[in-house]
């Protein structure tokens, strides 16, 4: 096959230019004493589209000004500053960023031997274990999340939950507000407590032991002499204010009777409690309506298998087919119905990804939710005020309003009604991330093959740049062409058993080579740009010929 | 109508009518009256009489006798020619509790409670139904010399946990001896003890603990009291309470009576140790689990008030269980020792009727004292016998309904009645369906 020419002066200048002010990039980034790079420092204004605020009457045609990381204005009137790039919005519903109520996203936390003892970790934050380049980030911001509750998952105590934007540089610019809330959970540790009732009876101890500490502290600083001098412990003056009812405990709940084990510790103890998770509160409505508590509810399903009384109505019961379908439809409804029933039993609620394996499916779920009855203006407030609220954010997150965090969730369609809708762009802190329109499974291709037209999207230092490649394959063999902002670079390699290996050169700055994974119509993998490093790349093969997608907002 | 019920004249005007109902003989019937007609009655305190009928209101058994009359309203289930005996007690069980149910990071956890980590919906519960169960005690596991505090439960199969619990029920708590516990520290290098004599000084150092626990606090007491009457201007501050720990005040309740001791032992020189270490303590006598070699010393055991509850002939399973021998029940009977039989498993749950019919096949043990072994020993066991374990009027309408006599090897149960409601009712069950139980719920290494 005849290799296209390649257009040397224009790639290497471009290209070359593209990654020196990524290097620059980096290194601003990096350097702790420059503040004001930490926020984009680029201009947007986005016009012409439907602007959400919940500050007010939605603004049909309206342009929203971005700056230094926050809004600057917005408004059916408002006109672009000169210095704005512009990003056309006809067909965009701007949305205060989406915020994930409680998350496990970024957080790496050591497993197996390494596992830490997190039964009373209260003044730890869970920042600790977080990763700001964490590669699961770009997928809860493809779900319009622009900032996450970040809360351990794995302990009883398990420390202070911490709200945190999805995208940045590092842990310290990405904080929101430090520390949120205490976090309470049902984790048997390694060592003592292991099981759930030792789990119990340790929440009961601690906070007993946590109002003793205070008691003795207080009365050593009234009067030290003659008193032994209580030993210093951070992790019960931590939970001292939740022990005393002053501040609320987020728990973390999964299955009925782990209501019911709140609600009783909570009696006993008089604390005042958010519930996370929740994903069995439609079993427990009169209990949370009673409680009065917010509830972050996950959008994770659980199987209908695995729900609190499957086994009920079924075990040993003489049924027929159509009798046990009909079980298994009202089951699952229920599931759906869960943050409906929240809703219903009219305390706050917030939606949340904690506890799924994968955020990938995340307004999906909340589309299954609003379908099984939760009004798509409540799923709406669940994602934005109402944490925002929650969290004691509300003067800085929230809504779209003039001085608030420019963190935005920009759709084509109705992500809450409608399955074709998607997430085009989020800003978080100011900076843009562009995601290309999901692409419907295509005939053909499949694992293995690595022929045909992709869409890529080329991420360095948190910066998403879209493109597409054309391969052609014979056997083993794959040549094509790599196109990103119009420059074009020529590749060749290999793929066996859906692995690319691609390697192709870059005139005066040496080679390039591209590591990825097929699978069906999805690809996955990096682009080393040898002393640049390396890049995130992921691709979707077009359904037919080449794309001709418009590139919003470029 | 929920508006005028709320009204407290309107309440009072509703009892009248209820009583004057009561006396026309015209209650309404509730979800808990049932009247079982015709059957052979086997009471357990007060005999077998046939063709006889019990009737159950709200709940409780109102009426034994014959040709009762049926109250308006209230179903009446036929059991001619079957054999009506009070609902089975499981006196040692391991259903249904949710995640783990060995502690066994510690040797001694007695703050940790069944209570809290009841899973109601273990499948199990609706097998030990069918084989005529209607209150479990499900226990911590035997892996500490001092575990947690066990439940009592009524088998209400659909309900939740809170309306299983038989309110009032006293408090009891597990304790082991011997190669379980041993077992259990030898696995892990931090854990004391590692032997035998080592569970008795722990025993021993637990209680003194406990009771050093009541004496700081009535220490406090009396110093608040005194700071109470001092002079407000000269007393200085406060005395300082010492801090609740649950753990000891776990122990504390076993020491003041308010629980009773479930001791896992097999051995009798190690139930002799617990039997003086109660004495020195001063704790109740308690129930011994399993209790293989205590028919070396029952008179021992008899005399110190101490009961067992027994597997019918399980042994041979560890050293421990060499010698054991299946004629215990009798020795224990004829000692005067209180005997339950026991599953410890969620498959010998099933058929714990068929476990008390060995009674008969080993030594003669008399019929009804087989059946008490299965019924009211159990419920003295767990302090419950004034409302469960034989059929009299005013305890509990909990009723097994079988086919043949309970000992009988063609026995099967027909219908499991809790509280005058039915919770199984084999005509309406699908006996062969396979379902799959947790493979592992509610077992563990005897």
């Amino acid at each position: 096959m005849p290799r296209p020419e390649v257009r040397r002066d224009r790639w290497t200048t471009r290209w070359g230019l593209r990654c020196a002010r990524l290097a620059c990039a980096i290194l601003i980034l990096l350097s702790p004493t420059n503040l004001s790079a930490q926020y984009e420092g680029r201009v947007y204004a986005i016009t012409g589209a439907r602007l959400v605020t919940l500050a007010g009457d939605v603004i049909e045609n309206g342009t929203i000004v971005l700056r230094g990381g926050l809004i600057e204005a917005l408004g059916a009137d408002v006109t672009p500053p000169a210095d704005a790039v512009l990003i056309a919005g006809d067909s965009l519903t701007v949305y205060p960023g989406f915020i994930d109520a409680f998350s496990q996203a970024g957080l790496v936390l050591p497993r197996g031997n390494d596992r830490e003892f997190a039964g009373n970790i209260a003044h730890r934050p869970a920042t600790e274990h977080f990763r700001a380049d964490s590669s699961v980030l770009p997928e809860y911001r493809k779900q319009g999340l622009t900032a996450a509750l970040i809360a351990r998952s794995d302990g009883v105590f398990g420390g202070q939950a911490v709200l945190m934007n999805l995208m940045g540089a590092d842990v310290a610019s990405m904080t929101v507000m430090a520390p949120v809330v205490q976090v309470m959970g049902y984790q048997g540790q390694r060592d003592y407590p292991g099981t759930l009732m030792a789990v119990v009876a340790y929440q009961r101890q601690t906070l007993i032991d946590a109002s003793y500490h205070d008691m003795l502290l207080a009365r050593y600083r009234q009067a030290p002499q003659g008193m032994a001098r209580p030993p210093e412990d951070p992790d019960l003056e931590a939970l001292v204010p939740v022990a005393k009812g002053e501040a609320p405990i987020l728990a973390v709940v999964e299955i009925e009777n782990d209501f019911k084990r709140l609600r009783n510790l909570a009696r006993e103890h008089g604390l005042r409690f958010w519930i996370a998770g929740a994903q069995e509160a439609f079993r427990v409505p009169e209990l949370i309506r009673e409680a009065g508590a917010p509830v972050l509810v996950s959008m994770d399903y659980p199987a209908i298998t695995e729900v609190t009384g499957y086994p009920f109505d079924r075990a040993f019961k003489n049924l027929t087919d159509e009798e046990k379908k009909a079980l298994d439809e009202r089951d699952k409804a229920a599931v759906h119905g869960n943050a409906a029933a929240v809703f219903q039993a009219g305390v706050p609620l917030a939606l949340a990804t904690g506890g799924m394996s994968s955020p990938d499916d995340f307004l999906k779920n909340v589309r299954l939710a609003v379908a099984a009855g939760l009004p798509a203006e409540e799923a709406l407030k669940a994602l934005t005020i109402t944490p925002a609220g929650l969290f004691g954010v509300a003067d800085v997150l929230g809504t779209l309003e003039p001085g608030k965090i420019a963190n935005l969730t920009l759709t084509h369609g109705d992500v809450f009604t409608d399955e074709d809708a998607y997430v085009a762009h989020v800003f978080v802190d100011g900076r843009k991330e562009t995601f290309e329109k999901p692409k419907p499974p295509a005939a053909g291709g499949g694992s293995g093959m690595a022929a045909g037209s992709w869409t890529v999207s080329v991420s360095l230092a948190g910066e998403a740049t879209a493109g597409t490649m054309e391969l052609t394959q014979e056997g083993q063999t794959v040549t094509g062409t790599l196109s990103v902002e119009g420059q074009t670079v020529d590749f060749e390699g290999t793929i066996i058993a859906g692995a690319l290996e691609l390697t192709g050169a870059i005139p005066d700055m040496g080679s390039v080579t591209l590591s990825a994974t097929i699978e069906g119509d999805r690809m996955t993998g990096s682009l080393s740009l040898g002393p640049m490093g390396s890049a995130a790349l992921t691709g979707t093969r077009n359904p037919g010929g080449a794309a001709s997608e418009r590139r919003a907002g470029r | 109508m929920s508006a005028i019920r709320k009204s407290i004249p309107s309440a009072f005007h509703a009892l009248a009518l209820t009583l004057l109902a009561t006396l026309a003989g015209s209650v309404p019937a509730s979800a808990q009256d049932l009247l079982i007609r015709g059957g052979t009655v086997l009471t357990i305190t007060n005999g077998d009489l046939p063709n006889t009928d019990v009737l159950i209101r709200n709940g409780k058994i109102a009426e034994v006798g014959q040709n009762l009359t049926v109250p308006p309203g209230v179903r009446v289930i036929d059991a001619q020619g079957r054999y009506v005996m009070p609902g089975l007690l499981d006196s040692h069980s391991h259903m249904g509790i949710d995640r783990g149910i060995n502690e066994g990071s510690r040797s001694v956890v007695p703050e940790v409670r069944i209570a809290d980590v009841i899973k109601h919906d273990d499948p199990a519960f609706f097998t030990a139904l069918a084989g005529g169960i209607t209150t479990i005690h499900t226990m911590h596991g035997s892996a500490n010399t001092i575990g947690g505090q066990n439940e009592t439960l009524k088998l209400k199969w659909g309900r939740p946990w809170e309306d299983m619990i038989i309110e009032g029920a006293p408090m009891t708590l597990k304790l082991a001896l011997g190669e379980n516990v041993r077992r259990s520290s030898v696995d892990d290098p931090t854990r004391y003890p590692r032997s035998r004599s080592g569970v008795a000084e722990v025993l021993r150092e637990s209680f003194q603990q406990a009771r050093d626990y009541l004496a700081a606090w009535e220490k406090y007491e009396a110093d608040e009291a005194a700071w109470d009457r001092a002079n407000r201007r000269s007393r200085g501050l406060a005395p300082i309470p010492p801090k609740r720990d649950l753990k000891l005040e776990a122990l504390a309740d076993a020491l003041e009576g308010r629980s009773i001791l479930r001791v896992h032992g097999y051995r009798a020189d190690e139930m002799a140790m617990v039997m003086e270490v109660a004495k020195e303590f001063n704790i109740r006598p308690g129930v011994f689990e399993h209790a293989l070699d205590a028919y070396k010393i029952a008179p021992e055991v008899a005399r110190n008030g101490w009961a067992t509850s027994v597997f019918a002939d399980s042994w041979g399973y560890k050293i421990e269980a060499y010698e054991a021998i299946p004629y215990k029940m009798l020795i224990h009977y004829e000692h005067g020792v209180r005997t339950s039989i026991n599953s410890d498993s969620a498959e010998r749950v099933r058929r714990l009727f068929q476990e008390a019919a060995r009674g008969v096949k080993y030594g003669g043990l008399p019929e009804n004292e087989c059946l008490k072994m299965i019924t009211i020993n159990s419920a003295m066991d767990l302090g419950i016998e004034d409302r469960v374990g034989s059929i009299e009027v005013g305890k509990d309408g909990d009723i097994a309904i079988f086919s043949h006599y309970p000992l009988h090897t063609a026995a099967r149960v027909e219908m499991t009645i809790i509280e005058g409601e039915v919770f199984f009712d084999r005509s309406a069950t699908d006996v062969l369906a396979t379902w799959t139980l947790d493979p592992k719920g509610g077992e563990e290494r005897p």
